[in-house]
Formats: structure tokens, sequence, C-alpha cells
């Protein structure tokens, strides 16, 4: 009660404050730099312009206006001598409490305020991608408890140093952690400024959210854990901070409290189910793919049966081998490292089991050894939640939601590794707890049973165990045909109307034949059916397979469809990736090296169709020009003309630089060689033959698909020097 | 109510001895006036009754207990007006006292009506702090602390900044509450205590150099205290305390106080300012 009395007054009391009213209207305004200037969500679909980066901004700024906002109410106290006057009068530590609690509530005030203020503007922006729930919870789960956290170390900075600028200093410091190197891949660390890479508009998903939530829940606990530690050092009796400190720890419930709330930040800190503890770079080995050993086992045939449960995330299932020849000695098993074995039984009889906890491209090994009695059936049973490798941040790989889930190869089923890929018959199923298409390999899986309780378990055989990918959204299927070839395209429902308005399926179209006609026939055509698929803008950036390309979201968002300086940044990646099927991906394949990568070919067969499409000036402005600049920029660069001082700068640096240079040669300087090639052999028609006649003497090879740099160089009657730019 | 102070000394972390071995009690009803000059250990004295030090040496009992152990009942009876404290100056008179009535854990706005009212601040309850002059400022400092019918009063300078009007209002209205209460009332103003006070302690040094009746301590000044005319430049005599000088026709009468009174001085009926600076001089301290 005494509390309760107490928070009324202090709400009231900071509510009369003008600074806090100014905060508050500050706080308000701040969402507006995530349109502008804080940027930090990398897709660019509406939702991620209109709710992702204003909230962010909003989070990051709005809680060092909190934190100013604290110090000053704190600092203002105890410089007039009202504290004199409420030490006298109240226990402390209940006003303390209570002076946090009305901090809180107006931060959760101002919260929904700003949600509410920006909720018209969004919604008629976002028009039919509008999602209310998604929206408030955004703020509920990034801004709110961020506002809070930064309170509580605000508050408890305060409480123990008695002074403005160290508080500052100290919050300073930490706010500084969150924008640091250090943070750059331990993503836990980043409290202000919760990672959320990606936001879809087409399909919802809650990955960055889950992961916010959680690591505020840590990020909470810490600060109320520095908060109580600020209580214990609260002065009394004139006493100095070890004297308070001192006689502070007496109240034994504060130091239990603070170990308390610290250790379980610690726990949930060290395991995270979000992110593997894997490189950050993505680490190329035998077996990745392949069997790690060369396959002594055999099986007739494995059932997994998978079972998801969108809400919490996770996944459960169970693969049965049907065993004929057993591996002598120990196994291998891979699964995503987020995943616990639950069992291993072979026979009915359980196998002991080790999990080696290191993660490789967010997959642990499993060992195992049969025992030497034949028997049938092997069957694993595991789940969990499927973490995320470091090296596939910030393009979250898997992600398993209510509304979207993306899964591949080892976050759906073991992988056995000294069995090959050749199990016999695969019988794959899996429940989903909705009515959204499950595909499988880009491949819907149509044939499934509803369940009593609402759910349905889709069923199908697989060609082979290799489980590409497993994409479940809300998806829209269209057929279309151009000349020989069937295309069928997979796009997000609520982009219907992006595609009715801006004829991308006349786009598609256009690239089959343009390349068909330049290079040659697909190397699909034959199979009669291009699948054409859209992927979430949580999985970053679009990949070619066989018969198959897909694309990031971003690429048919109105946002980036309407908007006319994007030229051949995003409205044409999706063009792009479609020439992936004639050029690298799985057309003829180039091998890479500095500069000459299939990229180069790829950028320049888009230039040239946008040229046709659209006309010289637009092709010249978004790829020639584009293409100039930065190579003159790389030329200009210090450490490119001098590289001997390279080594002068720290490592991170070296790297940045080295990763900007390969991206610069192979999409830039590539295609700039090859145009500057193309008019040394006579012109576009020219190079049209040459690029033919690679592409149909290359695709035709056995086991020799790579395009080297020489080879064209040699088609072309060209040398290295030729080519050379100025 | 009842409060022991058993043989407390105060030293400062910075070595400073603020009081030595102090032995006082004191009991409701009371009003008790603390003289004593600036440093001489009553702020101290203040701060450790209500909690906000904690002694060297010795014991404070609130009613047989020891006080630190008695805090959240102490803080619950005590009204306090410390020397120099703040205000919120974005509340209203009204809710500052709400919001110190509950810091308090008083309930019900007839204290806070009761306390305006006692304090004359009823006109100015929803006038903002930050509109208030020094003295109706000073005017809500004091009604904090009658605030809840407090069993133990301690006022450290209440008047300051009052007018004289004020201060006769206010000396009236702390002799009432002491009717059933202890009222610690430290201040300057010496004839505050002479007006309502049963009871003065004078403190020097950081010791007790009196404790009992001001009539006693004015009594104890009889003889002591004299006045004689002065001419401009003349030394005072040795071992006399000037308490005033008035210029007149014929020099400069001078009001002494001395263990001794020179010949030529005229003995004068003493004050308790006369008595208290006595009180201080005989002791050789000044």
């Amino acid at each position: 009660m005494r509390f309760l009395s107490l928070y009324r007054v202090e709400l009231r009391r900071l509510i009369l404050t003008k600074q806090i009213w100014l905060i508050s209207a500050i706080c308000l305004c701040v969402p507006m730099l995530g349109y502008t200037v804080y940027i930090p969500v990398r897709s660019v679909t509406m939702t991620a312009l209109y709710i992702g980066n204003p909230v962010l901004a909003g989070t990051a700024a709005g809680s060092v206006l909190w934190a100013i906002a604290v110090i000053a109410d704190a600092s203002r106290q105890f410089r007039s001598g009202t504290d004199i006057l409420a030490a006298s009068a109240a226990p402390p530590l209940t006003h303390s409490a209570a002076k946090a609690a009305a901090l809180i509530t107006i931060s959760a005030s101002v919260t929904i305020l700003c949600a509410l203020v920006y909720l018209p503007f969004t919604s008629v922006k976002l028009d039919y991608l509008f999602n209310t729930g998604y929206y408030f919870l955004n703020f509920l789960v990034f801004m709110l408890p961020t506002w809070w956290i930064s309170i509580l170390f605000a508050d408890g900075f305060y409480r123990i140093t008695r002074r403005v600028e160290l508080s500052a200093v100290l919050y300073a410091a930490l706010a500084y952690m969150s924008y640091s190197r250090l943070a750059r891949r331990n993503y836990f660390l980043k409290w202000i400024n919760p990672i959320a890479y990606a936001y879809s508009d087409g399909f919802p998903d809650v990955w960055f959210q889950r992961m916010g939530a959680y690591t505020r829940l840590v990020w909470l606990c810490i600060a109320a854990g520095v908060w109580m530690f600020s209580l214990i050092c609260l002065r009394k009796y004139q006493k100095g901070l070890p004297g308070s400190f001192v006689r502070g720890l007496k109240k034994v419930y504060l130091p239990i409290g603070m170990a308390a709330l610290i250790t379980v930040g610690a726990v949930l800190w060290n395991n995270q189910p979000f992110i593997g503890n894997g490189a950050d770079e993505y680490i190329l080995y035998d077996g990745y793919n392949y069997p790690l050993n060369p396959p002594t086992g055999a099986m007739t045939g494995v059932k997994y049966s998978v079972k998801v449960d969108t809400v919490l995330g996770t996944l459960s299932g169970t693969a049965e081998y049907r065993i004929t020849t057993s591996i002598k000695g120990e196994s291998v098993l891979r699964l995503n490292a987020g995943y616990k074995i639950k069992s291993i039984t072979y026979g009915g009889e359980r196998v002991n089991f080790r999990t080696v906890e290191e993660d490789i491209n967010g997959q642990y090994d499993t060992y195992f050894e049969l025992p030497e009695k034949y028997r049938e059936k092997l069957i694993i049973e595991y789940g969990g939640f499927p973490s995320v490798a470091q090296c596939h941040m910030p393009g979250v790989h898997n992600s398993i939601g209510e509304n979207y889930i993306y899964l591949e190869h080892t976050d759906i089923v073991p992988f056995l590794a000294d069995y090959g890929l050749d199990y016999g018959t695969v019988d794959f199923e899996v429940t989903l707890p909705n009515t959204l298409t499950p595909f499988l390999y880009f491949e819907p899986i149509t044939k499934y049973v509803q369940n009593s309780d609402g759910t349905r378990t889709y069923s199908t055989i697989l060609g082979d165990t290799y489980i590409f990918n497993f994409i479940v959204g809300n998806y829209v299927t269209d057929t279309f045909s151009s000349n020989d070839i069937n295309f069928r395209f997979v796009y997000g429902d609520v982009y219907r109307s992006a595609v009715e308005e801006y004829n991308v399926r006349q786009s598609i179209c256009d690239v089959y034949d343009y390349c068909t006609e330049h290079y040659g026939k697909s190397p699909y055509t034959g199979r009669g059916l291009f699948t054409l698929f859209q992927l979430s803008s949580m999985k970053m950036g679009g990949y070619a397979t066989q018969g198959s390309s897909t694309w990031f979201e971003d690429v048919i968002s109105p946002n980036t469809l309407s908007d006319p300086n994007r030229g051949a940044n995003a409205t044409e990646v999706f063009i792009h990736e479609m020439i992936h099927q004639w050029w690298g991906g799985v057309g003829v394949w180039c091998e890479d090296d500095d500069v000459w990568s299939a990229e180069g070919l790829t950028v320049y067969a888009t230039y040239r169709l946008v040229k046709e499409k659209y006309g010289e000036l637009y092709a010249k402005q978004y790829y020639v020009d584009e293409w100039t600049k930065a190579v003159a920029e790389q030329d200009r660069n210090f450490y490119n003309r001098y590289p001997e001082y390279l080594e002068k700068l720290p490592e991170h640096y070296r790297e940045q630089l080295s990763a900007a240079n390969q991206q610069t040669n192979h999409y830039k300087r590539m295609p700039l060689m090859i145009l500057k090639a193309e008019k040394l052999v006579g012109g576009e028609e020219k190079m049209d033959e040459i690029l033919s006649r690679i592409y149909s003497d290359y695709y035709n090879r056995d086991g020799q698909y790579n395009v080297t740099y020489k080879d064209f160089l040699d088609y072309c009657g060209l040398t290295e020097e030729d080519l050379k730019l100025d | 109510m009842k409060i022991d102070i058993d043989n407390i000394t105060m030293i400062y972390p910075s070595g400073k001895k603020a009081l030595q071995d102090i032995t006082v009690n004191f009991e409701s009803p009371g009003f008790i006036g603390i003289l004593g000059p600036n440093g001489a250990g009553k702020t101290t004295l203040m701060k450790l009754l209500i909690a906000g030090l904690i002694p060297t040496k010795g014991e404070i009992l609130l009613d047989g207990k020891p006080l630190l152990s008695q805090e959240t009942q102490l803080k619950a009876q005590l009204g306090y007006l410390p020397q120099s404290f703040g205000l919120y100056d974005e509340l209203t008179v009204w809710q500052f006292l709400d919001y110190m009535a509950a810091l308090k854990g008083v309930k019900g706005r007839k204290y806070i009506d009761e306390a305006l009212e006692r304090t004359s601040l009823m006109e100015q309850k929803k006038v903002r702090i930050r509109n208030l002059s020094g003295g109706q400022r000073q005017r809500v400092g004091i009604a904090q602390a009658l605030l809840g019918n407090p069993q133990l009063i301690i006022l450290d300078e209440p008047t300051v900044g009052l007018d004289p009007e004020e201060r006769i209002k206010f000396r009236n209205i702390f002799s009432e509450m002491a009717q059933n209460k202890i009222v610690l009332l430290s201040t300057h103003i010496v004839e505050d205590v002479q007006a309502v006070c049963s009871r003065v302690l004078v403190i020097y040094g950081g010791l007790i150099l009196y404790d009992g009746s001001p009539s006693v301590l004015i009594s104890d000044a009889a003889e002591h205290v004299g006045t004689y005319i002065a001419q401009a430049g003349e030394p005072i005599s040795e071992g006399c305390r000037v308490v005033s000088k008035v210029n007149v026709s014929n020099g400069i009468r001078c009001r002494i106080v001395a263990e001794k009174l020179p010949k030529f001085a005229e003995i004068a009926e003493p004050t308790l300012e006369d008595a208290y600076l006595y009180c201080i001089h005989k002791e050789g301290r000044e």
C-alpha cells in the first residue's frame, strides 16, 4: 500500500515535470529519424521502411533521452535538497522503487502514444500490407523494454555515483558497447539497438521479434540487477559509497535479488537458442552437402516425420531408417545446432551417443556406435529451436513462424554422413498447424490428411535424402508460358497487385526470351518448367538452382518497383537472378578469381537486356555510369594505389577493403571490361555471338563447365592487356 | 514519546568532532529550544535524531528501543523541517503537500487542509510553488512538517524568511503543537525561544552547556549583564562580551555580559539573549 501511494504521487510529480514533457515530446519525434538517417534494417520492404526503421530509431534515441531524463531528475532532487525532505519521510528503498516504477509507467505510456501517433501515417503508407498486431508488436518488443532497460541503468548509475558526469560516462560507455566492434558479431551486446535486419511484407516473420524479446529479457534482468546493486549503494547516514555499500549488504534480500537477476540474465544469455556458436565466416569443408566419408553403410528407405510448432518456433521429428548394411564403429549424424537428439534406438535398443558442440555452419555432429548384431530399424528422435549459424546472420537462414517457415536440410532432418545420399525410398511427412501451403524444394506438397486437432499432415516422397529447402508461406502460384517454356511463378499473396501493376510476368518472359535468343536455350527448357520463387526478405539475396530462380522479397516490393531511382540496384535483381540460369549458378559455370566470375557476365547480360527494354540512356545511367564511378573510386582509394601501406591497417579494415574490392571487381569492373571487349570485337552483335558460342560449347561439356578468364579472352581474340581499364 | 540520548559522540569522517559525550532526554509534552552558534553541533544533533546519521559512540533510544531499529516508526511520527531544503517547483502547494503526505504515509485530505490552514496557505493551495515568495516557500516547508499530526517535530531555523508578524504566528502554532508532543526548535533567533520554549539547550563546541528552563538560564545571568556609555574608538574592557551597541547623544551605549562587570557598568535586567551569551562567555569559550 505504501508503495502504491508513493508510486501515485511520484507519477503525478513526474507528469507535472517540464523535463519529462520535453523528453516525451522528443521521444514522439525520434522515430522520424528512421525515415531518413537511421536505417538499421537492411531490407527495403514497406514494413522495414515504415515500421522497422522508425521503431528501431525511436528505440535507440528514446533510450538515450530517457536516460537523460532520469539522471537529470535525480540530480535535480539532489541539488535542490528535495531528497532531504523525502529521506526524512519515506523508506528510501520503497521510495526508489516507486520512482523507478513511475518512470517506467510514463515511458510505457509514451511508447503507446508513440505507436498511436504513427499509426495513421503507417497504415496509409502500408495500405493492404498493414497488420495492426504486427505494428504494435514491434513497439512492445523493441521500444518499450529497451526504454525500461535504459531507465534502470541510468537510475542505477546515478544512485551508485551520485554524480551526473560519472553516470553519463557510464551510460555512454554502455551505449557505445552496443555499436562497438565487439557487438558486430556478438548480437546480444546490442542492448540499445536490437538487431532486426529484415522485415517482410509478404511473409510476416517474428524471428527478429522473438530474438528481440529474448535479448530484452536478458538485458532487463541485467539492468534490474544493476539497479538492485544501486540500492545496496544507496547513501545513508551521510556515509560514502563503501560505507553505504557495507550497510546495504545487511539487507540480505538486496544482494540476493541482485545476484538472482544477474544470474538469470547470464543463464539466459548463455543458453540463447537463436544464434550458433560457430565461426563468423562460412566454412567450406567436405561433407557439408556430401558424405564426410565414403559411404560404407546402406539402407533401403527412410521415413521422416516432422512436426512444427509455429507458436514456439520449434520443430520435433523422427527419422526412421531401414538399414541393410550398418556401419562398423562410430557413425556420425549432423543436425542443426539448436536441436537436441532425444534418443537413438536400434531395433528398439537405446544407443549411446555424444554430441560435439562445435558449431560448423550452424550444425553439430553427434557420434554413435551401433551394436554389432544386425537389426533393421534405426530411429532417431530429435527436436528444438533451430538456431541460425553465425555466418548466416544477418540474412536469417532458418525460421519457424506462424506465417512463414524456411528450413534447409539439417534444419529439418538428420544427415547420416556414412550412408551416402541414396537412402532408398524417402518418405517425408510434416504436420503443420495451419493451412498454408508447404513447398519442398520449390515444389508444393499437395497431399495431406486433416487431423482432428486442426492440423494437417502433408506427405510426399523425396527424390533423394537431401532436402534443399522447406518453405511454408502464404503463396500464390501463377503458371504461364512463353514460347517453349512453362513458368511457375510463386510469390507472396500480398504482391498480387504489384505483380499485376508492374507487369512482372512480362519481364520474366522478356528475360527468358532475350537469353534464349542471345545465348541459347535454357538448360531447363527441355524439362518444360521454370520455377521462379519469391523468398522472404528474412533470407537475404536470391539464388539459382536447377530449374529454379529465387529472389529476395524486396525485389517485387511496391516500394522498390515504384522507385525510379533504384534502377539496376533493385528492380532488375530478379532479372539478374534469372540470367544466372544461363551464366553461373546452374548454367555455364565460370571460374572465380579476383576479377573474373559469373557475376560479371550476368551483370553485363542484365545491362544489355535493360538497354533493349528501357533504352540506352537508362542503361547508361544505371549501369555503365555506376560501374565507371565505382571503378574510379576503387582506383582512387589510397590503399589500392599504395598497397604497401595496407599492412599498417588493422586486420578488420583490411578485410573490409578486400571484400569491397572483390565486390567492385565482380559486379562493376568485370562488366566494364566486357563492355570494352564488346567494342574491341566489333560491337554488341559480335559479343553476343561470342557469348552464345561460349554458352553452347561449355554447357554441353562433360565435367568441365568452368569458363576461365583466359577462355573468355581466347574466344574474343583479346589479351589481358587489351581489357585493362584506363 | 520519549527520546533518550545516551552519551553520544559524533565524529565526521573528516575528523571533525561535532558532538562529545552528550546525554540528554526529551519527553512529550515538551518544547525545547536549541541555541548555539554556527558549528556548535545543533544540526548534527538534529540529524542524529531523524536517523540521518549514526553516532560514532553512544546510543539514541526511542521509547526505550534503539532509534535505528525504529526508523520506520520514527519517520511515521516525525515532522522535520531542515535548515535548507528544496521543493518541487512544478507542483502546486496542495500537490506538494499531498506528495509529502504520501511519503510520510499520511492518509486523508484533512491533514493537508489542516496544515494549509495552520500555515495560512489555503489561498495559495493551487498556486505553483515556483510562483511563491521566499516566505511562502518557508511556510510550505513548515506545513509539510506539520502533516499528519506528528509526535516529534524537529524544526531547524523555521522562521528564517518570515516577516515579524508571521514569526509570532508560527511561534504560537509551535507552542500549541507542543502541548502533547516533542518539539525541537533550533534557531538563531533567541527571541523565538524565549517566547515559547519551556526548556532550552545551549550547545557549544559539541557540548551541552546548559539544559534547563529559560528562566533559570536568565536568572543565572543576573548581575552579569550591564550597560555603559563608551566613546568612539574606546577599547572594550577585558573579560567583557558586547551584546549590543546603540549610538546615543553622549556616546555609544554598550550592553555587555561578563563574569565580573566593570565598576563603571550599570547592572541591567538580563534577557535570554544576554543569558545565552553569558552562558557561552562564562565558560571562557568566547
